[in-house]
C-alpha cells in the first residue's frame, strides 16, 4: 500500500503542501486526542480515625490503557487536574487538613480515589472529613503507547 | 443508518483491528484548542498568582498548564516544564506548590515556594485551553 494517504485540514492562510504540522488543524499522519468516553464518578470520603482512602471506578473495557484526563473540585474550591495534593490550616492553631485526589487507568477501568482528613499534631491523631467529590473523566481513544 | 464515518489506521494496521490502532475515528470528537500560549509568573518572596487567560466560556473547560520550577537547593529556575498541579515536600512538610485551576471564565495559576532565591523568581509557563467542557 502506498504511504501517501490520509486527511489534512490546514489552518486559514496555510497551504496544504506545508511540511509543518503546526500549520494544520488536523493531519491524520499524527496522533490527536479523540474523546471516546466522557462521564463522572462520585466519591465520598470516610469519617473516623485514620480514614481509609475512598475509591470508585468506571469499567471501560477498551482492552488497552487509554490516555485520560480527570478533573475535580478540591476542598479549597479549585477545579484542578488530578493528581492533586493540598492542605492548609484547620480549626485550632496548629491543626491542618490534608487532601489527596488521585486517578489511574488499567486496560479495563479508570479508578479515582479521595482522602480528606485533618490532623492534630499535638496528639498525633488524624480524623476523616466527609465530603463528596465529583470527578469529571475523559477517556481518549488513543492508547498509552510505549513505543 | 449508523454505519458511516471515517477511520484512519496506523501504518500496517487495518481499520477493523480496533480503536487502539487508529489515528482517527470520526465517531469520537477531537479536542479543539481555544487558547494556547506562554507567559511568565513573577514571584514575590516565593509567592505569586495570576490569571493566565480569560476564556469567557461560562463553563470550566479542559486545560493543561506546564511551568518551570525552583531548585530546592539553589532557588534558581529549573527549565523543565512540569504539568500542574503538584506539591513538593521536604520531609512531611510542604515546601512548595504549583497549582493551576479553572473557573468558568479563567485559568488561574497559584505558586508558592520556600526555595525562592531573590533575583530568580520569574518562572516560564505554557498552557493549552480547549473549547471542550469536561462536565
Amino acid at each position: 500500500m502506498s504511504e501517501n494517504y490520509g486527511i489534512k485540514i490546514t489552518k486559514a492562510t496555510k497551504d496544504i503542501t506545508s511540511p509543518t504540522p503546526a500549520d494544520y488543524h488536523f493531519w491524520s499522519k499524527y496522533r490527536a486526542k479523540s474523546v471516546k468516553y466522557q462521564g463522572t464518578l462520585s466519591v465520598t470520603t470516610n469519617s473516623g480515625s485514620d480514614p481509609a482512602v475512598a475509591t470508585n471506578s468506571y469499567t471501560h473495557s477498551f482492552g488497552y490503557i487509554p490516555q485520560f484526563m480527570v478533573f475535580v473540585t478540591s476542598y479549597d474550591g479549585r477545579y484542578v487536574n488530578c493528581n492533586y495534593l493540598a492542605g492548609d490550616d484547620y480549626g485550632k492553631e496548629g491543626d491542618i487538613w490534608g487532601e489527596g485526589l488521585a486517578t489511574y487507568a488499567t486496560t479495563t477501568q479508570i479508578v479515582v480515589s479521595a482522602n480528606l482528613a485533618y490532623g492534630i499534631p499535638q496528639s498525633g491523631t488524624t480524623t476523616g472529613i466527609v465530603r463528596t467529590y465529583t470527578f469529571d473523566i475523559l477517556l481518549f481513544m488513543e492508547e498509552v503507547e510505549t513505543s | 443508518m449508523g454505519n458511516y464515518g471515517v477511520k484512519i489506521a496506523k501504518t500496517s494496521y487495518g481499520y477493523t483491528e480496533g480503536d487502539k490502532h487508529l489515528i482517527f475515528n470520526s465517531k469520537y470528537p477531537l479536542l479543539k484548542i481555544k487558547h494556547h500560549g506562554t507567559g511568565t509568573l513573577t514571584l514575590s518572596s516565593g509567592a505569586g498568582s495570576k490569571t493566565i487567560v480569560t476564556h469567557s466560556l461560562n463553563y470550566k473547560p479542559m486545560f493543561y498548564v506546564w511551568i518551570n520550577y525552583l531548585d530546592i537547593n539553589s532557588g534558581t529556575e529549573i527549565e523543565k516544564l512540569r504539568m500542574c498541579s503538584w506539591r513538593d515536600y521536604y520531609g512531611v512538610g510542604v515546601w512548595s506548590w504549583y497549582y493551576a485551576y479553572a473557573t468558568t471564565t479563567t485559568i488561574e495559576l497559584d505558586v508558592y515556594s520556600a526555595y525562592f532565591s531573590p533575583g530568580n523568581e520569574v518562572l516560564d509557563y505554557i498552557y493549552v485551553v480547549y473549547y471542550d467542557p469536561i462536565s
